[in-house]
């Protein structure tokens, strides 16, 4: 990367007037300016969050992002009038603190402990979708201020590795919605 | 690549739990081997009216699910629940009246009185909120089970680590698991075992 200041000035103004396009439009991609191949496209689809139950304390977001470029997304977060705190987390097997490259683990019957780690940055290899979904990924919201309600909807703003930003709006569901 | 693992992995067990139902019976679950009696131990239920011992048995004619779980977890835990919910609106009110659900939480330092049975009333009309009184009373009842749990807290951050094991217990009114629902099990498939179960009752 051997761009001026100003450069960056110049690809960061590119880069949000095409994110406000793809907000406004997920049709065509017609109109990029294809000359300018860094600037990056994220795609995001079937986000919602899930309800929280009653007196629950965390909740959770899931979408499927595809970034046009190798990128990464690197930080999330919710209004404070959601949440005090949003991290990326996983849900790994307890084991699986170090690698494991065996996939016969199940020897028996039961599952083993699962448990929910922070991770710094979630990979975006370009043009490949990433879920976020129960059971892998998710957007943990901590200390809620108000419930999570159905039929309402929360914006989480993501940041990527590249600097971009985007603004999710994010509806509040009791199921995930069908694909 | 961890990503990649946690799939193998459930992928894994819901294959195992596919073929774990040999036999006569075509339930989706994973059916234990031997019979699994759990209604040996008995964990502090907190209720409106005072603390009584659960003893893990469904009453006559009905199923109890039972869940290891706590209620800061936003993910695994609710999505089980919520797929429970929605298995027993699959199966129609005169049967789901029938299914009684039961969260021990393995959480029992934050998981109070106030908090588990308002959390629990999300998912169901009847449930019951198990709030172990001893390590020991939670460790002999996962026993049961052959669930598992951790629970460490960062003594610099104060973070609150949890780990369980994430099946959905099905027992029936003997006292015994009839089936066990790994995580990622879909609520239809639920409610195909639970219709199964109770014809099979019948």
């Amino acid at each position: 990367m051997k761009k001026t200041a100003k450069a960056l000035v110049a690809l960061g103004a590119v880069a949000s007037l095409t994110l406000a396009t793809t907000a406004c439009s997920d049709s065509s991609s017609d109109s990029t300016d294809t000359t300018e191949a860094t600037t990056a496209e994220y795609t995001i689809e079937g986000q919602w969050a899930r309800t929280s139950p009653t007196a629950a304390d965390t909740g959770a977001a899931y979408m499927t992002i595809t970034s046009s470029v190798d990128d990464a997304l690197v930080d999330v977060s919710v209004d404070a009038s959601v949440a005090k705190m949003a991290q990326i987390h996983e849900m790994v097997m307890a084991s699986d603190s170090s690698d494991m490259s065996s996939d016969t683990t199940m020897g028996d019957s039961d599952m083993g402990e699962m448990v929910m780690q922070e991770v710094d940055e979630i990979e975006l290899p370009a043009g490949k979708a990433v879920a976020l979904k129960p059971g892998g990924y998710h957007i943990m919201m901590m200390e809620l201020v108000t419930p999570l309600k159905a039929g309402t909807s929360i914006v989480v703003t993501l940041t990527f590795k590249s600097g971009a930003t985007k603004t999710v709006t994010v509806p509040v569901m009791d199921e995930a919605p069908s694909m | 690549m961890r990503r990649l693992f946690a799939t193998v992995v459930l992928g894994s067990s819901l294959a195992l739990a596919a073929c774990g139902g040999d036999g006569e019976s075509s339930l989706i679950g994973y059916v234990p081997p031997s019979v699994k009696d759990v209604s040996s131990a008995s964990v502090n239920e907190v209720t409106d009216s005072g603390n009584n011992p659960f003893v893990f048995k469904a009453a006559a004619g009905e199923l109890l699910v039972v869940y290891f779980g706590y209620t800061h977890c936003p993910d695994l835990c609710p999505t089980t629940l919520a797929a429970v919910r929605s298995a027993k609106r699959d199966i129609g009110a005169d049967l789901a009246a029938r299914v009684d659900l039961a969260m021990v939480t393995v959480d029992p330092e934050r998981d109070t009185d106030e908090i588990l049975p308002k959390y629990l009333s999300s998912f169901s009309e009847r449930y019951h909120a198990l709030i172990p009184t001893s390590d020991e009373e939670l460790k002999a009842a996962e026993a049961l089970f052959q669930a598992s749990s951790s629970v460490t807290k960062d003594a610099a951050t104060g973070e609150v680590k949890v780990g369980h094991s994430a099946t959905a217990y099905v027992v029936n009114d003997m006292g015994r698991v009839v089936v066990e629902w790994p995580y990622g099990l879909e609520a239809e498939s639920m409610a195909k075992d639970l219709r199964l179960l109770f014809e099979q009752q019948a």
